[in-house]
Formats: C-alpha cells, structure tokens, sequence
C-alpha cells in the first residue's frame, strides 16, 4: 500500500523501563532551579516567558495524553482552558470566593463540563470527533465573548492572585510555582504512561477493537483520559488567569487559534512522546517570543501576520519531514552521541 | 407576519446554497484524495479577495475579475496539492488533517500580506430587487441560487458522463484498483483540489455582495461548510448539500431566536445531530 520511505502510522513506541523516563526529569531538575540565575539583568524578560511556556506545556501535555497516547483528536483544547481561567476569575473575582474554593469549583466545572461532553462526543471517532471538539471549542469561545458574567469583549478586571503564602511573589516565585506543577504533572504522566493503564491507552491507540477484545473498557478508558486532559488544560487555564495575567483577563486569548496552537506544540514536540508537549509549547512560545522581538527591532508592524505563516509553514514541514516530532528525534539523536555501539 | 417568515427563509436558501457549494467542495477533495481539507474557506476568501481586489483597486471589468478570483482560488488548490498535500499523501489521517491546518494558516497570514486586513466589497451581479408575496428578493440572491444550482448539475454531470469524472470516482471508490486500471491518482488528487478550491472561489464571489469579505473570514465559512458536509454524511454529495440547506434555515431562524447567539445555536445543534446520526443525516 505505502512505500517503505513513507510512515503508515504513528503508533506510540513500545514503553521505556521507568528509570529511563524518570532519567530526563531527574537530568532537568537542576536546569529548571538554576534558570532564574541565568535570566536576571538584561535577560530578566526570560521568566515571564518561561512562564507562559510553563503554562502552554501543561495545557499541552494533556492534550498529548489524549491525542499521542489513546489517539483521540481534540480541536477545542483551548474551550477546557479557557473554562478553567474563567471559572477561577468569575468564582475568585466576581463572586468573591476564597481562591482554594474557587480553584475548586473551577476544577469542578471543568472535569463536569468535560465529563459530560466527552460522554457524548467520544463515541463519535477520526473526522467526526475532530468536528465536533471544533464546534465545542467555537461554543465555549462564543458563550465567554457574549456573556455577561464573564465580561464579554471587555474581560474581567482587578482578580486576585495565587502567592502560595505570599511565597510565589515575583517573576521568580510565579515562575517556581508553575514549573512546580509542570513538574507533578510530568511524574504523574511518567507513571500513568508506564503503568498498566498507560498499556491500555496504547493499545485504544493501536486499535479500538483488539482493546475490547483483551478485556479493555474502551469507552470509560477514552472517558476518563478526555476529562484528566481537559483537567490539565484547565489547571493550565487557572494558572494562566491567577498567576500569569493576575490583573486581567480576556476572551482574545481563547479563541480557535490556541486550539490550534495546542494542536502544533503537540505534532512539533512529537505526538508519541511523554515530553512531546513540553518541547512543543517551549519552542514554539520562544519562537512566538523572537519572532515579536525581532519584529520590534526591525520595525515591522505586521509581524503578527508573518508568525502565523511561519506557524503554518512549520506545521507542513514537520509533517513532511519528521512526522514523529522532535521529542523522538532528540532521543534518538542523544542515544547516538552518548552510547558507545553495542 | 407572514413575509418576516419568508425573508427568513429566503435568506436561510441563500446562506444555505452557499455552504452547500462549499460542502460539495469538500466532498470532492474527500471523495477523491480521502482528505479532509480544513483550508476550504482559505480557498473562498482568496477567490473573493482576488475577485474584489482588482475589480476595486485594478479597475478592471466585474466579468474577468471574476474569472480572475476563480483562477486564483483554482491555481491555489492546485500548488496547495503539490506542495503541501502530495509529500504526505500515504500518511493516516492525523496528519493529513494537520496538514491542511498549517496551510490554511499559510494563506491566511499570506492573504493578510498581500490583501491587508481591510474588508473587501464587491457589487452585486445586477441591481434591483424583485418583490413577490409582499417581499422584496434582491436580485443578487436569484444569482447565488441560480450559480449553486448550475454548479451542482455541472458537477453532477462531470462526475457521472465524462471519462474523468469516473475516473475521479474510481479512485475514491478504490483507490488501489484505479491505480491498477492506469488512473493517474496523483493527477486526480490535483484535478480533485483544483475543482473544489475553483468551487469554493465561486461561492466566496458570490457571497462578497452580501457579507463583503476579508482574510480572517473564510475560516468560519469553511467550517460551516464542512459541518454541511458532515451533517449530510461525509462522501455524499447531494446529502451534503441538503445539509448546507438545513444549516443556513438553522442559522437564519435561530438568528430570529436571538441574533448574538446564532453560532452558538448553529453549532450546537451540528453536534447534536452529530450524535444522533453520525453517519449523515441522509444516510441509510
């Protein structure tokens, strides 16, 4: 059917023994604790950008869980993002809850909205599933734009913000804090992908019949990987809102195009991959970030508009050239420097 | 009261044709090449655009700036299927569908360099308006319905009487053993994208006149399409087109229902019979 140059699937590969997971996280911790001393003086716009990358990569990871790992398409991540922001603003900002109670209910909301959506949408699979997360994340988009609660067009103002105890005050602290869940996030997902359960989504991934067969719940397994992704985008979402932008909060940044950003960092990071949608929303938030400062430098106004086709022409390419991403390819390249040939 | 229910109608058939003629778009490159292409609307806003742009700017005559928006929408399609969708032809779905993103991405943002971010307007095709049963019907809306109706039986002839059209359909119907009989399937998935973005050009010209067009709008437009497409049942191009008629009456009386809140209706009632029927509403 296919030539042999050409991929016919982009099957996870086979499980890593965990050391070798936990290997990277281990390698990265000091990384992540000696960065804010590398981004100081002139180089201090790093820590908002390393946030915002932080951010993105959790929103990110949940999406890898469901599209790299079980092999469900989602196009409306950015509708659980955004319905997480939201619900902590107006729960926190407007109806003037503690913010634990408020990260609660948001939470809440988001794992029902998401429980009760997928319940419905997940028995629908390939282009089917992808319209129909389309038109949920356009919904959501739409209801937060038009609503009164949310503040419409002109967004919410004066919310409070997530210190920890006064502890993630600053660029640095807020910057701690983020990566900090990041990092659970990654341990959690190190575990769930090398343990029975993360065997089960591949093999959903692999095919949904042959699950059944050997005794896999498809259905509930899709279910509840649908709605811890779409927790994941709304913790992303609650971090956004009370932590990264504490004073104000907008519809602009929900719309199709983070669905669609979510989607990128996802192919780009390697969809496979446990660290797919971390390298993703890294690369390309700094690329988001050069691309502005470089248009700065030179002038340009329209620099938004040459992002998004750069955006797109990298999202052509990567499929054409390295369709499994650069998280496996990375690995790869490091086993061939590092190991000594057998 | 009578009248208001049937300018909502009438608007519904307009609105309506136009997502069908974009469905059926979609339905061609589907059927063909098995690709689900989420840069349609890209398509109808460059025919649109390039139609408007140098009949405003260029001055040129209504006739062959049409000709011209179709031409570019049609020569669009094309390098799209050499550039972008050929490498990547033997790849599951997943990626092509990825694919089409990052070029509807491309030439949106290329639209945006080339045209601004200003909306476009075109004339209508003839002025005037005919009023019956106490309505007045602008003239530009027997145009729209009259092109839908010429396009869907010219496609429906090609697709049924001619050597090529037939061909078009082995491949979608197998495409190993089209590839056996001698069909060219790299030719027929260029024929595929040519036809459909020239399809999708003309739906954008004829839209211009009532909505006027700029580069960020086709993306909404496509995706109402597409939901046509999928409402009808994948692959059937007549169902689709029924679905792009009951979507526009969908969109036009939830517009009565309330006007803000006319996608979000729209929408929601896709996915609904989505779930209903996932197979198509039409389909047995």
């Amino acid at each position: 059917m296919s030539s042999p140059g050409h991929i016919r699937s982009l099957k996870p590969p086979e499980p890593l023994p965990a050391w070798r997971l936990y290997g990277v996280l281990i390698v990265l911790l000091p990384v992540w604790v000696v960065f804010p001393w590398v981004a100081a003086g002139p180089y201090a716009y790093l820590l908002p950008l390393a946030q915002l990358c932080g951010i993105y990569a959790i929103g990110a990871t949940g999406l890898t869980l469901l599209m790299g790992f079980t092999g469900q398409v989602s196009l409306g991540h950015a509708g659980y993002y955004a319905v997480g922001a939201y619900g902590v603003a107006v729960a926190a900002g407007v109806w003037h809850w503690p913010v634990p109670v408020a990260i609660g209910a948001a939470l809440g909301a988001g794992g029902a909205l998401a429980w009760a959506t997928g319940a419905a949408i997940l028995r629908l699979r390939g282009h089917y599933l992808a319209l129909a997360t389309l038109c949920l994340g356009v919904i959501i988009a739409e209801i937060i734009n038009r609503s009164a609660i949310t503040g419409g067009a002109a967004g919410l103002f004066d919310l409070p913000e997530i210190t920890l105890f006064g502890l993630a005050r600053g660029p640095v602290g807020k910057y701690y804090l983020i990566w900090g869940v990041l990092w659970l996030v990654m341990v959690a997902m190190v575990h769930l992908t090398a343990s029975p359960v993360g065997r089960a989504l591949r093999a959903i991934h692999h095919d949904e019949e042959a699950a059944a067969a050997v005794g896999i719940r498809v259905f509930e397994v899709k279910l509840k990987v649908f709605i811890g992704s779409s927790l994941l985008a709304g913790v992303a979402g609650i971090l956004y809102a009370l932590v990264y932008t504490p004073s104000y909060l907008g519809p602009e940044e929900f719309h199709l195009m983070l669905s669609v950003l979510f989607l990128t960092m996802v192919v780009v990071g390697g969809m496979s991959s446990v660290w797919g949608g971390v390298v993703g929303a890294v690369l390309l938030t700094s690329m988001h970030e050069a691309i502005t400062l470089a248009g700065e430098k030179a002038g340009l106004t329209q620099i938004a508009r040459f992002e998004q086709l750069i955006y797109g022409l990298v999202l052509v390419l990567m499929m054409i050239y390295c369709p499994r991403g650069l998280a496996p390819s990375l690995h790869r390249w490091i086993q061939r420097r590092f190991r000594r040939p057998p | 009261m009578e009248s208001f229910w049937l300018i909502l109608a009438i608007k519904g058939v307009m609105i309506g044709s136009i997502y069908a003629l974009i469905s059926l778009g979609f339905n061609v490159i589907y059927r063909t090449t098995g690709v689900l292409n989420f840069a349609q609307g890209e398509f109808l806003m460059i025919g649109s655009l390039a139609a408007a742009s140098v009949h405003g700017k260029g001055g040129v005559g209504m006739g062959t700036a049409l000709l011209l928006g179709v031409g570019a929408a049609g020569l669009t399609g094309a390098l799209v299927d050499r550039l972008a969708i050929r490498p990547v032809r033997h790849s599951p779905p997943v990626v092509l569908v990825i694919v089409t993103i990052g070029v509807s991405l491309v030439l949106r943002a290329a639209a945006s360099l080339i045209w601004g971010t200003d909306p476009y307007h075109l004339p209508p095709m003839s002025e005037g308006h005919v009023t019956a049963g106490g309505v007045q019907i602008e003239a530009q809306s027997f145009w729209i319905l009259g092109v839908a109706v010429a396009c869907m039986a010219g496609l429906a002839l090609f697709f049924q009487r001619t050597a090529l059209g037939r061909a078009m359909r082995a491949c979608a119907e197998n495409p190993e053993a089209a590839g056996l009989c001698g069909i060219d399937r790299g030719a027929m998935s260029l024929l595929a994208f040519g036809l459909s973005a020239v399809l999708a050009g003309i739906s954008g010209i004829l839209l211009t006149p009532l909505l006027s067009m700029s580069y960020d709008r086709g993306t909404m437009l496509g995706l109402k399409g597409f939901a046509s497409a999928v409402l009808g049942g994948l692959g059937h191009p007549v169902a689709g087109v029924a679905g792009g008629l009951i979507l526009g009456m969908l969109e036009q009386f939830g517009a009565w229902f309330s006007s803000a809140h006319k996608e979000i209706l729209a929408l929601s009632v896709v996915i609904v019979l989505l779930l209903c029927r996932p197979q198509g509403i039409f389909a047995r």
